[in-house]
């Protein structure tokens, strides 16, 4: 708890002259630094106040009747110190309960009455309204701060208790479409997308346990049925004494859509690659040709396995050429994933021809000790195109004549 | 997306309803017809040997992030007779191709990731995981 | 869902349907054939053999989506039984992505031949009643 601190307290005294002296030698018999001024009147004393204001609010102390209106006018019509601009002190002629009543629900923080006894308290009676507003102003100013920092964000900001949305900062109301008022007292998975209200359950009472510190990705749906990308975090906060979630969250959903597009573009680019790099040819009825190019990984060995074997089931083939001649080097893994491609095509019941069989990769595969088993082998294409035709039951015969 | 599941394995219908579970979610996870195959596969063999050498155990499914990647978790445990000697039986030529649902080397040739803990008398867990490319 | 194939296993009074084209038996795997159900297969189809002295059987796979190591060892034992009796065993319509999860595991169809459909199916076994005829 703060202490007050020691420099001088400006006190505004709206009364009677003669009042006013009685009660400024009250004061000056106190020991503490107070600073008093002195208005007779409504009019002078508003007059005042305009003119200092900025500097720190005084502790106003006023007569319930002045000659020109209720002291209570000062107080501007509010209802609770919360509202005031200055604390306020009601003096008052006699013990009048009701009059009491009156000046604390429209402001004051306390009233005092000019019978002997109590004046004398006036001091002390300053100084706990002093302390009291001084707590005022602190949790008025935190809180303003707090909107403020709120309503300035490029976030969302929420506090949600028992099921219901309690605050919600501009941000929200704006990305929701719905106003303040709307999304006041809104059950808080209102706006969650319906599918995404069990996962965000899950999520949240996950990271208010503090299992998760992940934020979270969902979807809600805005006033105008559109829907949104956020990611948000929780945590459990205090709110008006009870416990309460405070939400912050982000708007993703251009994100989203970018990261959308991306995979859709990537998936794009890898299907016409998938069919560039497998490509696939039918050079005769039943016969598939494949030459390949290039390197070859395990992706993309991977790739060729399902493209060709789809191929062969598609179009009914019964010889595969295969054709290495173009390929960069042929090593295990290469070799094993050949193996592998013939194997599976064999399963299926097709034959498979390898051609185009390097005397380096020969050697290689020798000297690994790679058995190619009994996949018949030819030097080029046309060898091996020749071999599936006479498999197939034709016979091949140059025209007479011919060169 | 269903992102966990657990079942029992107690009989034949268990280890197909185990595969198609299995379907599922890898297809959700948007993995190709291979991959859902090869996942099919890997746990047809794990539930079978649950069903033949422990008579019952349970299968745990779960989605798994690492980093960016995506994938499916599968745990096949049971309490079972255990395997005496894991490492034997994790070697190539053990199983009879063709042969009795032993088949682990062929599940870890099917998966990225493959682990196996068994102690005898107390049970066997495998673990295994196919990610997303 | 457990219950319901228990059901449909129970209705197999005819088990899985087994035709006869020309000198050869023809038959469709469309559901998981579990312990009972693949032994009573076997019996159903030897037992047919046996009555129409089929040279050849093709079983077609197309429905299959998940091949392992029991339903291979069922299909070998199957061919190797038909074959003692005199019949070649051809499986057509396996997938591509079967083929390759086979051969990634390791699992061989020893002594079953196969081909991309039931027409290269009947093909392949009148060529090879053809040949044996020599």
């Amino acid at each position: 708890m703060a202490e007050s601190k020691v420099t001088s307290r400006k006190v505004l005294l709206v009364e009677n002259e003669e009042e006013a002296k009685f009660i400024r030698g009250l004061f000056e018999k106190d020991d503490f630094p107070w600073d008093i001024c002195w208005a007779p009147t409504l009019k002078e004393a508003a007059e005042w106040l305009r003119r200092n204001k900025g500097d720190r609010a005084p502790l106003v102390i006023a007569d319930y009747s002045l000659p020109d209106g209720p002291g209570l006018d000062l107080a501007g019509g509010v209802k609770t110190p919360d509202e005031m601009d200055f604390p306020l002190v009601i003096l008052l002629g006699d013990g009048n309960e009701e009059k009491a009543i009156e000046a604390l629900k429209s402001g004051a923080l306390d009233c005092v009455t000019k019978g002997e006894k109590e004046i004398e308290d006036l001091p002390r009676v300053a100084k706990d309204v002093l302390h009291e507003w001084d707590y005022i102003t602190e949790r008025r100013e935190a809180k303003e701060l707090f909107t403020a920092l709120a309503d300035s964000s490029q976030i969302g900001i929420y506090i949600v208790q028992e099921r219901r949305i309690r605050f919600a900062n501009l941000f929200l109301q704006r990305l929701s479409g719905f106003s303040e008022e709307e999304l006041l007292n809104m059950d808080s998975l209102m706006l969650v997308h319906p599918e995404d209200r069990e996962k965000v359950r899950k999520n949240a009472i996950k990271m208010l346990k503090g299992e998760r510190s992940a934020p979270y990705e969902f979807r809600i749906v805005t006033k105008d049925g559109r829907i949104k990308w956020v990611l948000e975090s929780v945590t459990s906060i205090r709110h008006q004494g009870k416990r309460a979630v405070l939400g912050n969250f982000m708007d993703i959903t251009e994100r989203k859509e970018m990261e959308g597009r991306l995979k859709e573009t990537v998936e794009k680019l890898r299907k016409s690659q998938e069919e560039l790099s497998t490509p696939v040819v039918q050079i005769w009825d039943r016969i598939l040709a494949l030459p390949l190019i290039g390197i070859i990984d395990s992706l993309r060995a991977q790739d060729i396995m399902e493209v060709l074997l789809n191929r062969i089931v598609e179009t009914g083939s019964e010889i595969v050429i295969i054709d290495i001649t173009g390929v960069s080097s042929v090593d295990t893994e290469v070799a094993n994933h050949l193996i592998k491609t013939v194997q599976a095509a064999t399963l299926l019941g097709t034959e498979c021809v390898l051609t185009g069989i390097k005397p380096e990769v020969a050697q290689t595969m020798i000297q690994l000790g790679l058995n190619m088993g009994e996949v018949p082998t030819r030097r080029n294409m046309q060898e091996g195109l020749l071999y599936g035709l006479k498999k197939l039951g034709y016979e091949v015969q140059k025209e007479r004549g011919a060169q | 997306m269903l992102e966990e599941k657990e079942m029992e394995i107690k009989d034949e219908y268990d280890i197909v309803g185990a595969r198609s579970v299995g379907k599922v979610m890898a297809q959700e996870l948007g993995l190709g017809v291979v991959d859902q195959s090869r996942i099919s596969t890997a746990i047809s063999e794990l539930a079978r040997n649950v069903v033949l050498y422990a008579g019952k155990g349970k299968i745990h499914f779960r989605v798994v992030r690492r980093g960016s990647k995506e994938g499916l978790e599968v745990t096949v445990s049971d309490e079972g007779p255990g395997i005496p000697d894991v490492e034997l039986a994790m070697m190539d030529g053990y199983t009879t191709s063709g042969g009795l649902g032993v088949g682990l080397p062929g599940a870890k040739r099917l998966t990225d990731e493959f682990e196996i803990r068994s102690e005898v008398g107390k049970g066997t867990v495998v673990t295994f995981r196919k990610w997303k490319r | 869902m457990n219950s319901s194939l228990r059901e449909v296993e129970e209705m197999q009074q005819e088990q899985i349907p087994i035709l006869k084209i020309e000198d050869f038996l023809v038959t469709s795997i469309q559901i998981p054939l579990h312990d009972k159900l693949a032994l009573a297969f076997q019996e159903d189809v030897l037992r047919k053999i046996e009555k129409t002295n089929a040279k050849g059987l093709i079983i077609d796979v197309t429905a299959l989506d998940v091949v392992d190591s029991f339903i291979t060892r069922v299909l070998v034992e199957l061919a190797a039984m038909a074959r003692m009796m005199g019949a070649k065993t051809v499986l057509v319509g396996l997938r591509p992505s079967i083929a390759i999860t086979l051969v990634e595991f390791g699992l061989n169809l020893r002594g079953i031949y196969t081909a991309l459909n039931l027409e290269k199916g009947l093909k392949l076994l009148r060529k090879e009643v053809r040949d044996s005829k020599l």
